[in-house]
């Protein structure tokens, strides 16, 4: 909504001036002075020849001289133009409360300045536009979104201050929690209450937020930046396997994104330690790249690997850290009962890297394997998966299979129990040869996996499965082993190792297969539920009475809250990189801190969008103030009235000015 | 000889015109001898030329001398003097008040009644508007020219020019040739003017054309806005005086070159006659 409003409206009584061109026309018309004349045939000649080009120029004499009067009482009278219905002549107290965007794609670089910078300048803007008395607060948002005051206050020379001292952070922002905090602000505040958002509406943050404001508070909304900017970022680093053995090769995985519209390429460094790898990353436009890179896990000892890109204009996402934990011995927890678990666990502990234990679900084991599944615990497994975890099932029999089917991410056809069959003639198997569980047995030297006969097994449907790999089948088709697709990884075992049901077990490629199992059947990635970002706290557990420190990647030593079970908690961790806790120099671990990959993605919304919100404007100098007090418009006027003067001289000089009447006989 | 003062023939100016004399260069047709070549060759003491004796020819014509000396018959012709006549034209529509121009044309025609008449040549004065007002036939004595002068003071500006008609209406009212003036401001279609002047041409008449133009007239009074009024039509035009100044003067100019242009095709003389010049200098076209 716009208005215009005046500083002297009284002088707009004489508005009607305006009209005085015409009457001086008018009336200048039917009085000029008479003078005889011989004989009057030549002047009507000529001037009939031009009295239609002249009228226009005379019409536009008129028009320029009314315009003239009608700018020179506007400009005395001093309008001024004002967006959203605010009128800054208004009287009576003012609340403003500035929700300042502190997040990490408020540091991108723009002409010499960060985003943040120029938030900042324009917040200390509006604050100057506000007279004494007024009340004001600042509220940053980022990870934790805190105000500077409890409630606005009137000194605004420390939130002047505090805006010189402030920085942007690399954090990423709950922007609808900072809205709800900030209108929490302005709620028992008396007089006119204003929130400004200064930001750079980073799509990705403010995309979803629903702006739904008390009818008191006026909403604006100032945007910094420009939407053309472009970014490359590294926004994952995962290895396959997640917990690689000892001695063991696995694969480094990053994720190079392009957040322009230009295909880029890249390399992409990887610090390992004494390895350092690189590879050249080719990102499609608003896409992504993933070089990968093969390493070998060469002892225990863990490692913090570094992924990098080279500087752009963006820095903070050009870097990623992993931690590497190689473990000497895979963990698998075998729950359940039943002749297969025993053969499990009696497989599994013939192999000396792998500790196979008879326990529930356990979160920390690699692979947790579940014998006979009656369907309890469901829930518990969902989890294990949902956080990347490996889990084998072997459904008993009974059970229904959309209970299967859900724990796979899959909907199955109807509601039907799983009946165990018994197979005349035995029936074999059929291997994907082309599955890397298979890799081993190419040579036969570890038997062959297909070998063995099976006379019982439940009669599970493929159909009921339909995005999950058939690895193991019977010959007949019925599915044997199945992997399921999610975050974490799924098998499920239809090879029943009971002596009435086959002898499969007793094959000499049982337990190099279990082996396999275990080793190449685990999930690729690892859970990244360890990894913090920005504004996040570190905790971990200690013995008590250790003298634990947590250093900052710049070696800050921060301050850590323990409790009585020995469990120290960081304060916000506002670094990038890797933490690390040590005792007396000894490192005892580390806690890395990456860029929230939400913040890499720059593009903001379109003004249109921030049109509809509320008023909006776009950062430059004294844009708040022209929306909060409007502009005055005494300049326009004068420049106006002097281009009328102007082009009124030039029309004068340019044309020949008659009118003429003839005014018959 | 005029006795008593006039208006427009002051004794002064009679002194001045005391060297000019009404020459018109033309031949004449007249009845009584003057001082004008006639068309009539005969008796005459002027020799103009010889001629080859024809059958018919008085005898007594006869060179003799050259008879001696060619052994051919030649006749000898002589030029005929006679007294002519001068038609003088004045418009006197509402146009010729403005600006004293009638009074101008006045003094003008005055001198030229006066110096015909001083050689005894007939003058005769004819006063328009759009038609003939006052027609005097044509006389040399001093009453004549007293009246023509009279007639003069009493004329008065009124009525719209209408030239053309006028010397359509004058036509049968010459009855022997002789020279014309006209003297009028010409406000009227220059091609009409001269389909009128046709007849007179045709018959031999010696036109001179004197147009008076006021310095106003010719550079267009007034400043800014200005309603002019016409002194013939009483018809009002309102314009800016400045803006349409230029162009007026290249109107009239054209009127101007059109009418000197038809002149000169037509053998006539055609004068433009300022009234802040004297009427003196007009008599270059008509005295020797």
């Amino acid at each position: 909504m716009m208005g215009v409003w005046f500083h002297t409206p009284a002088l707009l009584t004489l508005l009607p001036l305006a009209a005085l061109p015409l009457l001086l026309h008018l009336l200048a018309r039917k009085r000029p002075p008479r003078l005889e004349f011989s004989d009057t045939k030549f002047l009507l000649q000529v001037a009939k020849a031009r009295v239609r080009l002249k009228r226009p120029h005379d019409l536009l004499l008129l028009l320029l001289r009314t315009f003239l009067y009608l700018a020179a009482i506007l400009l005395f009278a001093r309008p001024v133009w004002s967006w959203g219905g605010f009128h800054g002549a208004a009287g009576g107290r003012s609340n403003l409360v500035l929700l300042l965007d502190a997040t990490a794609s408020m540091g991108y670089m723009e002409g010499g300045q960060t985003r943040f910078a120029a938030a900042c300048a324009e917040a200390a803007e509006t604050l100057s536009s506000l007279k004494s008395g007024d009340r004001a607060n600042i509220l940053w948002l980022r990870a934790n979104p805190e105000a500077v005051y409890p409630e606005p206050g009137v000194n605004l020379n420390y939130l002047r201050e505090r805006l010189r001292q402030a920085k942007v952070t690399v954090e990423a922002g709950d922007a609808q929690d900072g809205l709800k905090r900030a209108l929490a602000q302005l709620e028992n505040c008396e007089g006119r209450k204003t929130l400004c958002v200064i930001s750079d509406f980073q799509r990705s943050q403010w995309g979803e937020v629903v702006w739904k404001t008390p009818r008191d508070v006026e909403l604006m909304t100032l945007k910094v930046g420009e939407s053309e900017a472009s970014n490359l970022a590294l926004s994952d680093l995962a290895f396959d396997p997640a917990s690689p053995l000892a001695g063991e090769e696995f694969t480094a995985l990053a994720r190079l994104d392009d957040f322009s519209d230009a295909a880029r390429s890249c390399q992409v460094y990887l610090n390992a330690g004494e390895l350092r790898a690189q590879k050249l990353a080719n990102a499609p436009a608003w896409g992504s790249a993933s070089p990968a890179f093969r390493l070998k896990a060469k002892n225990k000892q863990q490692a913090a690997l570094e992924l990098s890109i080279p500087e752009d204009a963006f820095p903070p996402d050009n870097r990623r850290w992993k931690e590497l934990a190689p473990v000497d011995s895979l963990r698998v927890s075998v729950w359940g009962d039943g002749p297969t678990a025993k053969l499990w666990l009696r497989a599994w502990g013939t192999l000396g890297w792998l500790r196979a234990v008879q326990s529930a679900p356990d979160q920390d084991a690699d692979l947790v394997a579940v014998a006979n599944w009656d369907g309890s615990g469901a829930p518990a497994l969902a989890k294990l998966l949902e956080s990347g975890k490996t889990v084998l099932i072997q459904p008993a029999p009974g059970l229904d299979v959309q209970t299967l089917a859900t724990l796979a991410h899959e909907r199955a056809a109807a509601a039907k129990p799983l009946d165990k069959e018994r197979l005349s003639p035995p029936m074999r198997l059929t291997i994907d040869r082309g599955h890397r569980l298979f890799e081993l047995f190419k040579t036969g030297q570890f038997g062959d996996p297909a070998a063995g006969n099976f006379t019982g097994r439940l009669r599970l449907d493929s159909a009921d499965f339909p995005a999950a790999r058939q690895v193991i089948s019977y010959s007949d088709g019925v599915p044997a082993l199945l992997e399921c697709p999610g975050p974490g990884r799924l098998w499920i075992w239809n090879l029943s190792l009971a002596p009435e049901d086959g002898d499969w077990a007793k094959r000499p490629c049982f337990v190099p297969f279990m082996g396999e199992l275990a080793l190449r059947g685990r999930a690729q990635k690892a859970s990244t539920a360890a990894e913090l970002t920005p504004g996040a706290r570190a905790s971990r557990s200690f013995e008590p009475g250790l003298k634990v420190k947590l250093r900052s990647p710049s070696g800050r030593e921060l301050p850590l809250a323990g409790t009585d079970t020995g469990k120290l908690s960081s304060g916000p961790l506002s670094e990038l990189g890797v933490h690390e806790w040590s005792v007396d120099g000894k490192t005892l671990g580390w806690t890395l801190v990456n860029f929230p990959s939400v913040e890499s993605d720059l593009r903001q919304l379109p003004n249109a969008v921030l049109k509809n919100i509320g008023v909006m404007a776009k950062a430059g100098t004294g844009a708040f103030r022209e929306l909060r007090e409007g502009v005055e418009t005494w300049p326009w006027l004068l420049s106006l009235a002097l281009l009328a003067l102007a082009l009124e001289g030039v029309v004068m000089l340019a044309s020949e000015r008659p009118t003429v009447k003839e005014e018959g006989a | 000889m005029s006795q008593g003062r006039h208006k427009f023939l002051r004794p002064e100016d009679i002194r001045k015109l005391s060297g000019f004399e009404f020459a018109p260069r033309h031949i004449v047709e007249g009845y009584l001898a003057g001082r004008h070549l006639s068309r009539a060759r005969g008796l005459s003491t002027e020799f103009r030329d010889y001629r080859q004796y024809a059958p018919g020819d008085d005898p007594a014509a006869l060179d003799w001398k050259v008879f001696a000396r060619t052994d051919r018959h030649y006749v000898r012709s002589y030029e005929q003097e006679t007294n002519t006549a001068c038609y003088l034209f004045l418009d006197s529509s509402a146009s010729m008040g403005y600006r004293g121009k009638l009074d101008y044309a006045s003094f003008f025609a005055a001198a030229i009644c006066y110096l015909v008449a001083r050689r005894g040549d007939l003058v005769s004065l004819h006063l328009f508007d759009a038609t003939v007002r006052k027609h005097f036939p044509p006389g040399s004595t001093h009453a004549h020219l007293d009246n023509l002068l009279n007639a003069l003071e009493r004329n008065r500006p009124g009525g719209q020019t209408n030239l053309s008609e006028a010397l359509r209406r004058s036509l049968p009212l010459l009855k022997r040739r002789g020279s014309m003036v006209v003297v009028s401001d010409f406000f009227d279609d220059p091609a009409a003017i001269f389909d009128a002047l046709g007849p007179y041409l045709h018959r031999g008449f010696k036109v001179h054309l004197f147009h008076i133009l006021s310095p106003e007239e010719l550079e267009l009074p007034g400043e800014g806005l200005a309603e002019y009024v016409d002194l013939e039509s009483s018809r009002r035009v309102v314009v800016h005086a400045e803006s349409v100044r230029k162009p007026y003067q290249a109107a009239l100019q054209a009127h101007i070159d059109g009418l000197r242009r038809l002149a000169a095709r037509r053998g006539v003389d055609y004068s433009l006659a300022r009234t802040d010049t004297h009427y003196f200098q007009l008599f270059d076209h008509l005295v020797k």
